[in-house]
């Protein structure tokens, strides 16, 4: 009993007849095409060098993915929601943009007063205690250069084999 | 009779499951183990699909690793509801097809065979030589027919692919499949007897 031809079966029918009209022939062709599937089947994919996966990795590693739209909305979110804060906080504190301009004013001359303030207790501990403020400076920028240094360093891509 | 060329290889499998949908997540999260095992399971077929299109093992290597690289930065544009491996064979397809293009237009295509690079099935028989010979004749005539013959019959016989998985992969319709492997293994067939002939 000969079960019904799918479509596939069907084009390959067209497609031998095409090919060779006599059925002896296309008897002949349909073996040869069979052979040849059985051969094609026997081949297989290459295997990538194997330093491969390594090497992607560290591609990845280089050019981080990138930002994806539910962060970068999450982040919009985050800065919006900080800015009404502010601006409510503003407001209800009863401040006006008069108000604002003069505190910003106020600022810039606190801010000297400070500076000078700062000045002064700088050179007051130097005139006493020179020596030791500067081993102590020395000691403190050479810890951060070595810090940054560590933070810098570039650093192997993780694989997982 | 006819029908049992297509059956006969059973490629003709129900929608499969997908096992890479909670790596992919991981790798969405950050996770630079979940991508590596991604990359680890799909590295072989996107790395042959690249050479047998590329026909040049440095150029196969430079395409499928910008591939893997590519698909980590698109993560979150994949549909999770696709096979991903039908996603990143596509991405491979289209970087070599790129590449293809601008050798045809600066007319610098590579004509040399790529066969020594391509291994195939360990023998096991007496005959290894021999069946060694056969898969060497059948890579070289392979690598004579045109990067759409040969990407449809990489993609059936070598790496299994249904007809409707390449018909995603190369963007045309499955019902097309089964004409386009008929024709390239006509061609390969008669390449194959020229060869023959050539050698007797």
């Amino acid at each position: 009993m000969t079960t019904p031809m799918n479509d596939e079966e069907l084009e390959l029918e067209r497609l031998l007849a095409e090919s060779a009209p006599d059925e002896r022939d296309r008897e002949t062709l349909r073996e040869a095409h069979r052979q040849l599937e059985k051969d094609l089947l026997r081949l297989a994919d290459p295997l990538p060098p194997p330093d491969f996966l390594t090497q992607v990795m560290a591609k990845v590693e280089a050019e981080p993915r990138r930002m994806s739209a539910s962060e970068i909305r999450s982040a919009i979110v985050i800065a919006l929601s900080a800015l009404a804060a502010s601006a409510a906080a503003f407001v209800s504190s009863g401040a006006s943009a008069d108000g604002l301009a003069v505190s910003f004013a106020q600022t810039f001359v606190a801010a000297r007063e400070l500076l000078v303030g700062f000045g002064s207790g700088l050179a007051a501990v130097w005139r006493t205690a020179g020596l030791p403020l500067s081993v102590m400076l020395a000691v403190v920028v050479m810890v951060t250069l070595m810090g940054f240094r560590r933070l810098v360093a570039p650093v192997n891509a993780k694989v997982v084999s | 009779m006819a029908g049992s060329l297509s059956l006969s290889l059973g490629m003709m499998s129900a929608e499969a499951t997908q096992p890479w949908v909670e790596e992919v997540r991981r790798a969405r999260r950050g996770d630079a183990s979940a991508f590596a095992a991604l990359v680890r399971g799909m590295q072989r077929p996107v790395f042959g699909l690249c050479l047998r299109l590329l026909r040049n093992e440095a150029e196969a290597t430079e395409v499928a690793q910008e591939t893997f690289l590519r698909a980590y930065q698109n993560l979150e544009r994949f549909d999770e509801a696709r096979p991903f491996d039908l996603w990143v064979l596509t991405i491979a397809r289209n970087l070599c097809l790129d590449i293809l293009r601008r050798r045809q237009k600066v007319k610098t295509e590579d004509v040399e065979p790529h066969a020594p690079t391509l291994a195939s099935h360990e023998p096991t028989s007496e005959d290894r030589a021999i069946e060694k010979q056969q898969r060497q004749s059948l890579e070289e005539a392979m690598s004579t027919l045109s990067s759409d013959d040969r990407e449809v019959l990489a993609l059936y016989y070598v790496q299994k692919r249904t007809t409707k998985e390449i018909g995603t992969i190369m963007g045309v319709a499955p019902g097309t499949i089964m004409a386009r492997l008929f024709r390239a293994r006509e061609k390969l067939r008669v390449r194959m007897m020229a060869t023959e002939r050539g050698a007797a």
